[in-house]
């Protein structure tokens, strides 16, 4: 008779190994910085009443007549006048940020998008 | 002469036979094997979405990461589960959710004398979602994740 090997049952004692990983993403900053993402506007003849042409680098079409019954605002005279109102992307008016005002150069509009937030730049003149 | 002779005979069958023979003695070689499970790539792995663009969504819809333990061979583990008991979360204002598959067993080799045997690999495959349309926001855009085996 030679040795024996004894096999004992394993011990099935709990435990438990964790194996450690990471989740990970990058949000984008999207700003703008390609030129074909604005809109332009001419009013050339100045005329009252005349058609204005709205060139959308983004084909977008893009509505710029009053909706009815838009009272505007109370008429200046002279001068040109930037207003940058800060809106959310929910569409409503930001309360964290100032509306911009200065004098403006050229009779214009874009909109600005940003990660946090969107606002339109308006230049105004009559 | 005759006496003699008779006693020679005698005297040499009463002397004891000297053939060699073999006395065994037992013994028992015993071990008390406590089996586990053990990470291989613990901290290494990334469930990467790649870049979100708000509103829109990631880069990468379904990034998945390999998470591997190894075991005693022929230990079959109770399960797996993540680290605070659900695969959601939130990176950077921006809600995720894993999701864990069944293990993919690959088997060790049996231990022969001289040679030592290996043990049993599971590989788990963890897989990220991530909506779209989401805002995001402050807050850190990697997170710390725990697939945990239980044995």
């Amino acid at each position: 008779m030679g040795a024996s090997l004894l096999a004992l049952p394993s011990a099935s004692a709990a435990g438990s190994a964790s194996n450690g990983f990471r989740v990970r993403v990058s949000v984008a900053d999207v700003v703008p910085n390609d030129q074909d993402d604005f809109c332009t506007l001419d009013n050339s003849s100045r005329a009252y009443e005349a058609i204005v042409t709205v060139v959308c680098g983004t084909g977008a079409v893009v509505q710029v007549s009053p909706p009815v019954g838009w009272r505007g605002w109370k008429p200046v005279h002279g001068g040109a006048y930037r207003f940058l109102p800060p809106v959310l992307p929910s569409g409503v008016m930001s309360d964290e940020s100032d509306i911009l005002a200065g004098l403006g150069t050229v009779t214009s509009w874009r909109i600005v998008s940003l990660k946090d937030r969107d606002y339109l730049e308006m230049t105004l003149r009559w | 002469m005759k006496k003699i002779l008779a006693a020679a005979v005698f005297a040499a069958i009463a002397v004891p036979a000297s053939a060699a023979s073999p006395v065994p003695n037992n013994f028992t070689v015993q071990v008390n094997l406590s089996s586990q499970c053990e990470a291989t790539n613990d901290n290494t792995q990334f469930v990467d979405f790649g870049t979100y663009t708000a509103f829109v969504g990631p880069s990468v819809a379904a990034p998945t990461a390999g998470l591997t333990f190894r075991c005693t061979r022929g230990f079959a583990p109770i399960g797996v589960a993540f680290d605070t008991g659900s695969g959601d979360g939130v990176i950077a204002g921006l809600n995720y959710s894993l999701s864990v598959g069944g293990a993919v067993v690959s088997a060790g080799s049996a231990a022969t004398p001289g040679v030592a045997g290996t043990a049993d690999t599971r590989t788990y495959t963890v897989t990220g979602s991530m909506a779209a349309a989401q805002a995001g926001g402050v807050g850190a855009a990697t997170q710390v994740r725990q697939l945990i085996l239980t044995y």
